[in-house]
């Protein structure tokens, strides 16, 4: 039994090499995908986390996804907020996509900015910005970029100069003075969040509800901290929607490149099906020898493209120090019932088809 | 079972009655058989010569439970394999029948080994090791077992067919022109081996052949022309009930 598999696997080792790889493509799509936006998110929720703050506080119909929301919301409302019982301190801020750096830029007022994250914000070299062009970095975006003190980048057509790494883990990687963001966006006076630290824990739930029920912050978009991932992942439009293709298209990939090897597998091995069934070889024997070959080729793709992935995910960190990809277990489980499963259904008919075949013709096929 | 229960009870193993074989290609129909009648008792050594599409490996076929008949009754150990289910004839197959074809049909991309153990893998085989290490044995095959099938003679070849077919000990086996393209010398060493299963094991052997030497080796002979037996009575020159002159 497991002879005459083994032979029949190594006769064509192209077309078993192929089918493989193609299997494997389609699992190092989805995981490679899942991996980078969930990678992503995650980072970027972690770094939104560590400031510290308990509340985030944006205009109507705002998304945390901040880097689609301009600068619309008065610097003043700071006072009002301040003015809340249970806020202790407000940070005001603006979060700038920033297309040449292809990063969020952070906007902020370094010392509310370290009331509410409790001194988050470590230099580890060199200074905080003083003038309006200068700006700091964190050490991941320093190493991924090679970069020293007194380097220039380009933020929103102007050039800054770095006067600062800070530890990396926090905010953005790029972050500028509020005031200069606010001049470069035409947003004077104007900021897209406030960050908001509460007196203490037990208040969290108390201001959040204050602010969102009463005028005049009601209508505004309030986020707690602990919901900003789940929040996040919501936000991305189409995300969802766009898994679904790629899934889909992954289980139709295992599908037909299954369903065509066991196909075109069957129709040369018409005499070998024949002479099983002249020994007495059951459908059900033959049915399950054509599905264990194809669940092989799937079992054996799977294992291919889940290691290609993590190669691939260790090659792109050590070019790109600074991505995180996040692969979850749940993906790898879910991508190995897809395409077992898809791998198993598309052998489905070609076993069924090698069962039903007539013996004699089968052995008297040349 | 509408069978004669007198022609089973004299211990036919093997019984056609009346069989017509028409194969339909396209709009062609081919008469292969022509009203077959024939009794195979069990533990007989029987071979069936004629000339070449006189419809002898369809008789074959129809017996062994590949091919269905037109028309016609078979009877394999008391079963009708006509009203059989497919899911029957091929436990039946499995069972019952061991064949070794005109080409051997030996896996060719794996061992002698792995083919014998193939074989018993599908035939369920639970005689344990002792009767396929003594049939290896009886075949001069043990020297050959780690070598593919193209890898060793014709002669070879069809031994490991032979044992192949035996595994599981079938009541009949089932052989289609075995010796047709061996020398004589092969040719006898094969049929001499075969005729000791057949007395060791008590196997009943259909054999078909063209050539009268191998004929000789059996218990009885019958020609066939035309899709039909001839000489029905002249048939029977050797008697099964005189096998003694046949064993050494
Ligand atoms: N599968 C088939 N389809 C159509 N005709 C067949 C088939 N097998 C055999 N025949 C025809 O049936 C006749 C008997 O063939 P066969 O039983 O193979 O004869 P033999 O074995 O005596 O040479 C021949 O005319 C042959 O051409
Ligand atoms: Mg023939």
């Amino acid at each position: 039994m497991k002879g005459l598999f083994w032979a029949n696997i190594k006769k064509r080792p192209t077309r078993t090499i192929v089918s493989i790889f193609a299997v494997a493509l389609s699992v190092i799509m989805v995981l490679l995908f899942e991996g980078l936006t969930n990678g992503l998110i995650k980072d970027s929720a972690q770094r939104t986390k560590n400031t510290r703050a308990d509340l985030f506080f944006q205009p109507p119909g705002s998304s945390l996804l901040f880097a689609l929301n301009n600068a619309t919301m008065p610097y003043k409302i700071k006072d009002k907020l301040l003015a809340v019982n249970g806020i202790k301190y407000v940070s005001p801020m603006i979060h700038q996509f920033n297309k040449k750096t292809f990063s969020l830029i952070f906007g902020i007022e370094p010392n509310s900015f370290n009331q509410v994250s409790d001194n988050g914000l470590v230099i580890i070299n060199g200074r905080l910005f003083k003038n309006p062009y200068e700006c700091i970095v964190d050490d991941i975006y320093q190493k991924s970029h090679h970069i020293k003190l007194g380097d220039k980048i380009k933020v929103l057509n102007h050039k800054f100069t770095i006067v600062g790494i800070f530890r990396s883990g926090i905010g953005a990687r790029i972050m500028v003075p509020l005031k200069t963001l606010q001049d470069l966006t035409d947003s004077h006076n104007k900021v897209s969040i406030f960050y908001i630290k509460c007196d203490s824990k037990k208040d969290i739930e108390k201001v959040y509800n204050y602010l969102k029920n009463t005028p005049p912050f009601k209508g505004y978009t309030v986020t707690r901290a602990a919901d900003i991932y789940k929040l996040m992942t919501s936000s991305l439009p189409g995300l969802e929607e766009f898994t679904i293709v790629l899934i889909s298209i992954s289980v139709i990939i295992s599908f037909f490149v299954i369903l065509l090897t066991m196909y075109t597998t069957i129709s040369e091995r018409t005499r070998e099906i024949g002479i099983l069934k002249s020994l007495g070889a059951s459908n059900f024997y033959i049915i399950s020898m054509i599905l264990k070959e194809a669940f092989a080729l799937t079992f054996i793709g799977l294992g291919t493209g889940i290691g290609a992935t993590f190669l691939i995910v260790k090659f792109l960190h050590k070019i790109h120090p600074s991505l995180i990809i996040d692969i979850q277990l749940k993906w790898i489980f879910i991508i190995i019932v897809l395409a077992i499963f898809s791998g198993i259904f598309g052998a489905f008919y070609p076993a069924i088809k090698a069962a039903r075949q007539d013996p004699v013709e089968a052995l008297t096929f040349e | 079972m509408d069978i004669n229960s007198r022609e089973l009870s004299v211990g036919n193993i093997v019984v056609v009655k009346n069989v017509t074989k028409i194969y339909k290609v396209g709009k062609v129909d081919t008469p292969a058989l022509r009203g077959i009648n024939l009794k195979v008792k069990k533990g007989e050594f029987l071979a069936i010569m004629g000339p070449s599409g006189c419809g002898k490996t369809t008789l074959l076929h129809l017996v062994g439970g590949l091919l269905t008949p037109t028309s016609g009754k078979i009877y394999v150990d008391g079963y009708d394999i006509t009203r059989l289910k497919d899911r029957d004839r091929t436990n039946l197959r499995r069972e019952k029948i061991g064949f070794i074809f005109q080409r051997y049909n030996l896996f060719p991309g794996i061992s002698v080994r792995q083919n014998l153990e193939l074989a018993k893998h599908i035939k369920k085989d639970e005689d344990g090791e002792g009767f396929l290490e003594d049939v290896i044995n009886m075949l001069g095959l043990r020297e050959k077992l780690e070598h593919k099938p193209l890898e060793i003679s014709g002669g070879e070849q069809l031994r490991v067919a032979i044992a192949r077919a035996v595994i599981g000990k079938p009541s009949i086996i089932l052989a289609d022109e075995p010796t047709g393209s061996l020398d004589s010398h092969s040719s006898q060493i094969v049929l001499e081996m075969l005729r000791n299963l057949n007395l060791k094991y008590n196997q009943t052997i259909v054999m078909i052949t063209h050539n009268s030497d191998a004929a000789a080796y059996a218990h009885r002979i019958v020609k066939m022309k035309d899709g039909q037996i001839e000489d029905k009575d002249k048939g029977a020159i050797y008697s099964f009930e005189h096998q003694s002159l046949f064993t050494f």
